[in-house]
């Protein structure tokens, strides 16, 4: 196409906004292998630690490179409304570094139990926030209103899983009560995870407000098209 | 509120060149109506039609409604003169008449309009001076020729002497874009204290300027009206495909 | 031969205009030095009065210019009283109000008016227009505002009149188009800025039009008044040829240019030719003298009109 300058400006913010959702993809990851191999190193927690302090860098850079590009282009319409979009799913990310850091000082004391049946949930759950994460990053760049329709229906499997955890826990605790400490650090992780997808729900519903300027796709639905 | 002018199917030539196609779209009391898009889409020759020198032009046509104030202007033995008196219009480049005073150019309308009366000159001048934010830097000089302003001046000289006959109406055609962007922003804060007696009809091909001093915008193509509606939706979120190329800039 | 370098070139070049700059002016103090020189004996023998002399006489040579300053400066005024206003109409009508189709035709015409060389109006003017104004416009004339001293007299066809309207004719291309170039200049915006406060067609002209273009109708009165002063052949033909000073239109008189084109062949004795040179440096000097008029008026107005 066209090699215009708003464009080219347009694919810089792309591009920081990429960089970010990689670094969360990569915190995730990180924190998908310690639940999953069981195996926590002594650096472990420090790796995740500077995972999370690159996210929050890229953050405030993402941030700085916004402002910038709405002082200079002035832009109006789609172009409008995508640099506010990143401004605001940026600091989504940024929550869900938070998050991925609590979940990784919890894994800590977590592994020192004895396992549970409620582990594979737990599993469970970060291969869904995995997914949703990963797949709503990806239906905001490219604009896939359909994929976000997906992920934003994902939220409510994750919301479910965690009720169902919670009760699990709650049955688990009061048959024994050495289990308590396990059954709470559990559910903690859990309520971490949900927050994370909660926040890739966020990214999927800006995914509307770019392409049509409207938050849900039942009132996108409602446009004729 | 009250619709102040209301554009019914209007279609204009140039010979037999057609450069308004079925225009309609309506202006309520107190707005200003920004009209935006490339050129060549008829949007000077629209406004011209709505103060009726569009058929100055030779070989110029013109076909449907156009209500002031209810009126349609258009309609049999209806006096363009008169109606020019209802409208004002202020020009891209500034246009003091030449061998004119700067109180002789505001007076020029009301003495063609039959008003003779000194005193009620001497008001009127001052009053529209006044409203034009030019009355502070002028009132020394008001037999001064209206072509020893700066460029600026010229133009708020050319703004007051449009109200002096009180127009309902005020038609702008890209009043800054001959000025420096001092003067425009001066002139944009006019516009804003200006809409609150007169109504505002203003050509601009700066869509910045659209989007700061209007509450409605009219986006034009190839003669046609495309959209029209509120100016923050239209920025924002514009409903054509057309339109959000044109305000991103990918036209052409 | 090698080509000069640049810089050389450059040198050259400056002073090759330099050089043209001057001559112009050193043409001009030459001219106005000889004409001066030669005529430097008549005003030995009249001084001053030789201005204000009605008598030319070439045997007791005695000179006296007046008859022809004063034909000169009348048939001139009179021939712009009625060329300005036709000029002016006719440029506003082909500039202003007539359809394109009308315009160019005539604006042709007028061009071709121009073209006409100056003895073929005299022939014309001869011919054609001195019975008619003799046999109808004079008599016509007379019985009406024969009482004014202007229209009084017998109606002989040659004359001040003949030649004032003749003159007019000639000027008139070269007014109207000077003034069709003025009204050109004037932005459209300013006429549409007058229609849009609601004047009328003939306000509109008045307002954007006329009232702008004033300095710029002066500038082409001066110029066609600077013809009307110098032009010979078609004023000789017409004007009657008589040195006297009469205040009725219809009496024949004689213009400086045209007492010098019918003389200047015959002219024998030095004092004549002298006096004859005097006659040429008369005009020399009106015509210089209108020349720097029209520049301080033109100037003057224009400030008045643009302000800067």
């Amino acid at each position: 196409m066209t090699d215009l300058r708003i464009d080219r400006t347009l694919e810089n913010v792309e591009k920081e906004f990429l960089t970010l959702g990689s670094l969360v993809e990569n915190i995730l990851s990180q924190i998908s292998e310690l639940i999953k191999k069981r195996k926590f190193a002594p650096d472990s927690l420090e790796l995740v630690l500077d995972c999370e302090k690159k996210i929050n860098n890229q953050d405030r850079r993402l941030l700085k490179v916004c402002t910038e590009s709405l002082a200079k282009e002035s832009p109006f319409g789609m172009d409008l409304r995508f640099i506010i979009a990143v401004m605001k799913l940026s600091a989504d990310l940024e929550r869900m570094g938070d998050q991925s850091r609590n979940i990784a000082y919890l894994i800590k004391d977590y592994l020192n139990h004895t396992t549970t049946k409620v582990d594979q949930d737990i599993i469970e759950m970060c291969n869904q926030v995995q997914w949703m994460v990963r797949t709503s990053i990806e239906a905001f760049m490219k604009r896939d209103v359909l994929l976000a329709e997906r992920v934003r229906e994902n939220d409510q499997i994750v919301d479910d899983i965690l009720a169902d955890m919670r009760s699990k826990c709650t049955d688990m605790m009061k048959q024994d009560t050495q289990l308590v400490e396990t059954g709470i650090d559990q559910i903690m992780m859990a309520k971490n995870f949900e927050r994370i997808a909660d926040h890739a729900t966020n990214v999927a519903e800006e995914v509307f407000f770019v392409v049509r300027g409207h938050q849900s796709f039942d009132s996108y639905k409602g446009d004729n098209l | 509120m009250k619709q102040v002018v209301e554009v019914k199917g209007v279609s204009a030539w140039f010979g037999s060149l057609h450069v308004l196609k079925e225009v309609s779209f309506s202006v309520h009391e107190n707005e200003v109506v920004a009209l935006i898009g490339p050129s060549g889409c008829g949007k000077s020759t629209l406004i011209r039609c709505l103060n009726r020198l569009h058929e100055e032009v030779q070989d110029a046509k013109i076909s449907g409604q156009v209500f002031l104030e209810g009126q349609n202007i258009y309609g049999p033995n209806v006096d363009a003169v008169t109606i020019r008196r209802r409208v004002g219009m202020v020009f891209q480049k500034p246009n003091p008449f030449p061998g004119l005073s700067i109180f002789d150019n505001v007076a020029i309308g009301l003495k063609l309009a039959g008003v003779h009366n000194k005193a009620i000159l001497q008001e009127r001048v001052e009053e529209c001076l006044m409203k034009a934010a030019l009355w502070g830097e002028v009132k020394d000089k008001l037999k001064n020729p209206g072509l020893s302003l700066s460029g600026g001046q010229q133009q708020r000289l050319c703004i007051a002497r449009a109200l002096a006959v009180s127009p309902p109406v005020l038609l702008m055609d890209e009043p800054t874009s001959a000025l420096d962007p001092l003067s425009t922003a001066s002139i944009e804060e006019l516009i804003a204290q200006l809409k609150k007696t007169v109504t505002i009809i203003i050509v601009t091909h700066n869509m910045q300027q659209a989007a700061r001093i209007s509450d409605k915008t009219a986006f034009m193509l190839n003669g046609e009206l495309v959209e029209y509606g509120r100016t923050t939706e239209i920025f924002t979120q514009p409903r054509m495909e057309q339109t959000e190329r044109y305000i991103t800039g990918r036209f052409g | 031969m090698k080509k000069p370098s640049g810089h050389h070139f450059d040198q050259i070049f400056f002073y090759f205009l330099r050089l043209s700059g001057w001559s112009l002016v050193i043409v001009l103090l030459f001219m106005m030095g000889s004409i001066f020189w030669m005529s430097l004996p008549t005003f030995k023998n009249s001084g001053l009065g030789f201005f204000v002399s009605q008598n030319w006489d070439v045997f007791k040579e005695d000179f006296g210019a007046w008859p022809f300053i004063y034909g000169t400066v009348v048939s001139s005024f009179v021939s712009l009283l009625l060329a300005v206003p036709v000029s002016i109409g006719v440029a506003l009508f082909i500039n202003e109000l007539a359809p394109r189709w009308i315009a160019k035709p005539i604006g042709f015409f007028v061009e071709m008016l121009a073209a006409i060389p100056s003895i073929v109006f005299g022939l014309w003017g001869l011919y054609v227009l001195v019975p008619f104004l003799r046999d109808y416009v004079q008599p016509g004339l007379s019985l009406v505002f024969g009482w004014l001293p202007f229209f009084s007299g017998p109606p002989i066809g040659v004359g001040m009149m003949a030649a004032s309207v003749v003159l007019a004719i000639m000027i008139t291309p070269t007014i109207s188009s000077i003034c069709r170039e003025v009204f050109a200049s004037i932005p459209h915006s300013t006429r549409e800025a007058a229609l849009g406060l609601g004047a009328t067609r003939w306000e509109c002209l008045k307002l954007a039009v006329l009232k702008s273009s004033f300095p710029g109708i002066l500038g082409a009165t001066l110029l066609g008044l600077g013809r009307a002063l110098g032009e010979t052949m078609a004023v000789t033909m017409v004007i009657g040829n008589v040195a006297q000073v009469k205040a009725s239109l219809f009496a024949p008189a004689q213009t400086m240019a045209s007492l010098l084109a019918n003389e200047y062949a015959e002219a024998n004795s030095d004092a004549h030719l002298s006096a004859l040179t005097a006659i040429g440096l008369c005009l020399f000097i009106i015509a210089i003298i209108m020349s720097l008029l029209a520049q301080l008026v033109v100037d003057r107005f224009h400030k008045k009109v643009h302000g800067r």
